[in-house]
C-alpha cells in the first residue's frame, strides 16, 4: 500500500498540461493507438468489442476478421476496414467498457452507474468500498472516478470473478487505485474499518451488510451509503437497518431510462391521405399497392444501424425506440452517515 | 482568508451551508453571514447560533441551534422498532400520551370527541369541510407555543386535540396525520457542507427551470457519457447556473482542464459553482473563456472603459441565493470587502489572472479537447457545435443536454452529417419511493420534470462521407 502511494506521488508530479504518455491505458490520451492499449472496436450501434492490441492477434466479428497489426499506429476514432466491412476504433471509457465487457454476472448499466456515482458523492481522492464486484462494470466507473489519489476496495464471494477483475484492472492501469478482495461482507464485513467515504452494496441481503458498512465508513468524515436491490422487500428491510444504525437522509429512488430514435415526421393532410392513402405504407412497403414516387432514400454511410436517413432535414422528430426497453433494474436506496 | 478545508473544521461566517430538515423534502443552500435569520419549511433560527459548531445534526429550541447526537435518533428508532408492528408507533404513542395528559387536566372539551368516536365515518364524507375549519388551534396559537419552547410531540398533541375530525379518521389515517404534522413542525435539521447532490436537489426542487430542469440522475449521465475523470480536457457550455461546471471541476480533482464558456467579461451567474467553495487546487482547472473571444476566433483585450462589475440585464438578481453569489471575487480571496469598481491593484491582478487562464483555455480549444459538454437552456446547440466540434480531437465525446427535444434533434441531424458515431438520444424517469412497512409505493406526486440527453463520439470521417456532407450543406 505504502509503495502504491509513493508511486502515485511520482505520477502526480508529471506536468498536468501535457498528456501523460506513461498514463495507464484508460487514462491515456495519445493521438495514436499503440501496442498494449485497450481499444474498443465499434462495429455498429450496440455491438462493440474490447481488445488489447497485440501484434499477431486477430479479432473475428460480424464484419469478418480484423488483424491487430492494422490497428497499431492508427489515430483514435478512425475508421478501418475489416475483411467484410468497416469498424471504428475508440478510446476505452467506463461507458464503453460497460457495453463491451465479458459478462460473468448481471451487470449494472451506465444509467445506474451514473446515478450511483452521484449518490456516493464520489470524487478523486474518495475511498470507496463495493460489494459485490460481479463483472466489474461499476467497479471500473468507481475506480476511474476516485483515481489518482483515492482507492476502491471491491469485495466478492467468488474467487474466480475477483481474479478476473484484478487482471482487468491491471490491463487497464487501474490496479494502483483498486484492491479486489474475496470476502463475504454480510458475514465478515469490509476489508477496511473506519476509513472510507462511501459504501456501495449490491448483495442479496443488504440489511446484513449495513452494520458492517457503518463500521467501514470513516467516523471523522462520515460518508454515504448506496444500496442496489431489485426487490422492494429487500429495500424495506435495508431501510429499517439503515435507520437502526444511525443513517439519515434515507431515500429510495428508481430510474427508468428511455432511448429514442430520430425519424422523419409523419404528416399528411386529410386531402393527401384521401388521394394516396397512408404515407407510411408507401415507405415501409406494406399494403403493397400504389407505390409512391418517393425521393430516393439515401442510406447513411457508416452511421448507426437500423437508422435510415433521408435528405429532408429539419423535418425530423423522435420516437421511443426500440419498442421494448428495460423498465426495471433495481431500487437505489441511499443514505448519509454523519461524522461523530 | 484562505480556508483550510480540513473536514473537521467548524461552521464559521462566510461558508456555504446546506440545510435540510430531518425527513424534509427540500434542501436550502445559503451563505452564512452575521445576524442571518434563517427560515426553511416552518423552521426558524438564528444563523449566529450555528457558528463554531460542527456540521451535522441540530435541534432547534427557541430559534437556537443545538448540536444533537445521532444516538438520539437511533434510540428512538430502536424504541419504535421494538414497540410494535404498527409503523410509527413510538411517535404516535408519545403524542397520544401527551393528548391524554392534556385532556385529563382540561376536562370538558372531550364531549365532542366521545360523541364522534363511535361513529365510523368514511373519510370521504368529510372532504367537504375545509381543513382549517376543523382545526381549533390558530396559526398564532401554534407560533406562540413554538416560541415558548414547546417540543414537537407536545405541539402535535395539541394539534390532534384541536382537530375535530381526528376521531373520525381510520387508524392508518390517524397515524399518517400525526406523522405529517410531526414532520411539518419538526425541530430537527441537518446542517451540512454543500455537495453536488444537495445543491442539485436544492435548485431542482425549488426552481428547476433555472437549471434547465437538470436532475441529479441526468447530471450523472452527462459526466458518465462524457467520460469525465482526472486529467481530462473538457470544453463546456453551461446554462445551468454552474451546476455542470461544478460537477466537472469536482471530478477533475485539480488535474486536467475545464474550459467554461461564458457571456460577458467574467463568468457569472454560476452560484452552484461558488456554493461548492472549491479550494485553489481544485478550481485551478476552471478556465473561463469569453464567448466574444470564441466568436472572434482570438483573445480580445478587456474593454477598459467599462467597469466590469456590471454585465447586463441578467445581473439584476431576483433571488436571495444570487445575492450571496460572489460575483467578481474568486473563491478564496477576500470577499465582500472593497467595492468592485475601485480598480485597485488586486483587481488588476485578478484581471490578469483571468486573461492568463483564458489564454490557456483558448489554447486548449485550438489544440483539441477530449470532451465537449453542452448543457443548454435556450442556446441552440448547433450554433455551439459549429464553432467547437471541428476543433475536437477525434475519438472525443460529445454530450448535449437540454430541456427541449427539438434542438437536440437538430443537433442529432447535424452530428450525423459530420459522421459522429455511437449516438444516443435518451431521457429517463426518476421516481422516489415511499418506504414504510406494508405501505411501500411510489410517491403519489413528485417533481418529474427533466430534459433530454444526446451523446456521440467524434470519428474521423471517411473521404466519401465528406463529399456527402458537403452535398448536404449545399442542399440546405
Amino acid at each position: 500500500m505504502a509503495k502504491a502511494v509513493e508511486r502515485l506521488k511520482t505520477t502526480e508530479s508529471v506536468d498536468s498540461n501535457a498528456t501523460d504518455p506513461n498514463a495507464p491505458s484508460f487514462f491515456k490520451y495519445e493521438d495514436r493507438i499503440e501496442e498494449g492499449d485497450t481499444a474498443i472496436v465499434y462495429v455498429c450501434f450496440g455491438v462493440t468489442h474490447a481488445i488489447v492490441v497485440k501484434r499477431g492477434m486477430t479479432l473475428a466479428m460480424k464484419y469478418g476478421a480484423l488483424r491487430h497489426e492494422f490497428i497499431i499506429g492508427k489515430p483514435w476514432g478512425s475508421r478501418i476496414s475489416a475483411t467484410a466491412g468497416y469498424v471504428y476504433l475508440l478510446r476505452p471509457s467506463s461507458e464503453l467498457w460497460s457495453r463491451s465487457l465479458p459478462r460473468r454476472t448481471q451487470i449494472l448499466y451506465t444509467h445506474d452507474c451514473a446515478l450511483i456515482l452521484q449518490l456516493l458523492e464520489i470524487k478523486p481522492g474518495s475511498v470507496i468500498c463495493e460489494s459485490g464486484t460481479g463483472s466489474g462494470s461499476l467497479s471500473h466507473a468507481l475506480a476511474m472516478a476516485v483515481a489518482p489519489t483515492g482507492h476502491l476496495y471491491t469485495h466478492d464471494i467468488d474467487e474466480s470473478r475477483t481474479k478476473t477483475v484484478e487482471q482487468e484492472f491491471k490491463t487497464h492501469g487501474l490496479s494502483e487505485v483498486t484492491t479486489p478482495v474475496v470476502q463475504d461482507v454480510c458475514k465478515y464485513g469490509f476489508f477496511v474499518s473506519n476509513a472510507c467515504d462511501g459504501v456501495f452494496l449490491d448483495v442479496p441481503a443488504p440489511w446484513e451488510a449495513i452494520p458492517h458498512a457503518a463500521d467501514a465508513i470513516s467516523r471523522s468524515r462520515g460518508g454515504r451509503l448506496v444500496s442496489f436491490s431489485p426487490c422492494i422487500e429487500q429495500v424495506q428491510r435495508a431501510c429499517e437497518a439503515m435507520r437502526k444504525f444511525g443513517f439519515v437522509q434515507i431515500e429510495t429512488v428508481e430510474i427508468v431510462p428511455r432511448t429514442y430514435k430520430v425519424v422523419q415526421q409523419n404528416r399528411q393532410s386529410l386531402a393527401e391521405f384521401n388521394e394516396s392513402g397512408d404515407s407510411l405504407a408507401a415507405t415501409t412497403n406494406f399494403g403493397g399497392r400504389d407505390h409512391r414516387k418517393r425521393k430516393a432514400k439515401i442510406e447513411e454511410n457508416g452511421a448507426e444501424s437500423g437508422k435510415s436517413w433521408t435528405l429532408a432535414s429539419g423535418n425530423c422528430t423522435a420516437i421511443t425506440f426500440p419498442y421494448n426497453q428495460p423498465t426495471h433494474s433495481g431500487y437505489l436506496t441511499h443514505a448519509t452517515l454523519l461524522p461523530v | 482568508m484562505d480556508e483550510s478545508h480540513s473536514r473537521d473544521s467548524l461552521i464559521k461566517y462566510g461558508v456555504f451551508l446546506a440545510l435540510q430538515k430531518i425527513d424534509g423534502e427540500h434542501v436550502k443552500v445559503f451563505r452564512l453571514t452575521p445576524k442571518l435569520k434563517i427560515s426553511h419549511e416552518k423552521l426558524k433560527f438564528d444563523g449566529d447560533s450555528v457558528v463554531g459548531k460542527p456540521y451535522g445534526l441540530f435541534e432547534i429550541v427557541s430559534e437556537q441551534c443545538q448540536p444533537l447526537a445521532v444516538e438520539k435518533l437511533i434510540e428512538e428508532e430502536v424504541e419504535q422498532a421494538s414497540s410494535s408492528v404498527e409503523p410509527d408507533a413510538a411517535v404516535v404513542k408519545e403524542v397520544l400520551a401527551a393528548v391524554l395528559k392534556q385532556t385529563d387536566s382540561v376536562e370538558g372539551s372531550t364531549d365532542e370527541q366521545t360523541a364522534a368516536s363511535p361513529v365510523a365515518i368514511a373519510p370521504s364524507a368529510l372532504r367537504l369541510a375545509v381543513d382549517e375549519a376543523r382545526q381549533e388551534l390558530t396559526q398564532e396559537n401554534v407560533l406562540a407555543l413554538k416560541k415558548n419552547g414547546t417540543t414537537t410531540s407536545e405541539l402535535v398533541a395539541k394539534l390532534v386535540e384541536g382537530n375535530k375530525a381526528y376521531n373520525t379518521r381510520t387508524v392508518f389515517s390517524q397515524s399518517k396525520y400525526i406523522k405529517r404534522k410531526t414532520q411539518k413542525h419538526s425541530d430537527r435539521a441537518l446542517i451540512l457542507r454543500p455537495t453536488l447532490r444537495l445543491i442539485s436537489s436544492s435548485y431542482y426542487t425549488k426552481d428547476a427551470d433555472r437549471i434547465a430542469n437538470l436532475r441529479i440522475d441526468q447530471l450523472g449521465m452527462i459526466l458518465q457519457m462524457a467520460g469525465i475523470h482526472y486529467n481530462k480536457n473538457v470544453v463546456l457550455f453551461d446554462q445551468t447556473l454552474g451546476l455542470v461546471t461544478a460537477a466537472v471541476v469536482e471530478r477533475l480533482g485539480g488535474k486536467g482542464k475545464c474550459v467554461h464558456i461564458h457571456r460577458g467579461s467574467i463568468a457569472q451567474s454560476i452560484p452552484c459553482f461558488h456554493s461548492m467553495s472549491f479550494d485553489e487546487k481544485i478550481s485551478s482547472t476552471f478556465l473561463p473563456v469569453r464567448i466574444s473571444c470564441l466568436l472572434a476566433g482570438k483573445q480580445l483585450p478587456y474593454d477598459t472603459n467599462r467597469p466590469n462589475y456590471k454585465e447586463g440585464p441578467e445581473e439584476k438578481k431576483s433571488k436571495v441565493e444570487e445575492d450571496v453569489e460572489m460575483n467578481e471575487v474568486k473563491p478564496g480571496t477576500s470577499e465582500g470587502g472593497a467595492p468592485f469598481y475601485e480598480v485597485d491593484e488586486a483587481a488588476l491582478k485578478r484581471r490578469q489572472d483571468r486573461l492568463d487562464s483564458e489564454k490557456l483555455g483558448l489554447e486548449l480549444i485550438d489544440r483539441g479537447a477530449d470532451s465537449l459538454i453542452i448543457a443548454t437552456r435556450t442556446v441552440d446547440p448547433v450554433s455551439i457545435l459549429e464553432i467547437l466540434y471541428p476543433k475536437l480531437r477525434s475519438g472525443s465525446t460529445v454530450v448535449i443536454y437540454g430541456p427541449q427535444l427539438k434542438p437536440l434533434i437538430d443537433a442529432y441531424e447535424w452530428l450525423v452529417k459530420k459522421n459522429a458515431i455511437h449516438m444516443q438520444l435518451v431521457d429517463q424517469m426518476y421516481r422516489v419511493q415511499q418506504v414504510l412497512p406494508d405501505r411501500t409505493h411510489p410517491m403519489m406526486s413528485q417533481h418529474v420534470v427533466g430534459g433530454f440527453l444526446l451523446s456521440a463520439i467524434k470519428a474521423i470521417p471517411p473521404p466519401q462521407t465528406v463529399e456527402i456532407a458537403q452535398k448536404f450543406e449545399n442542399a440546405d
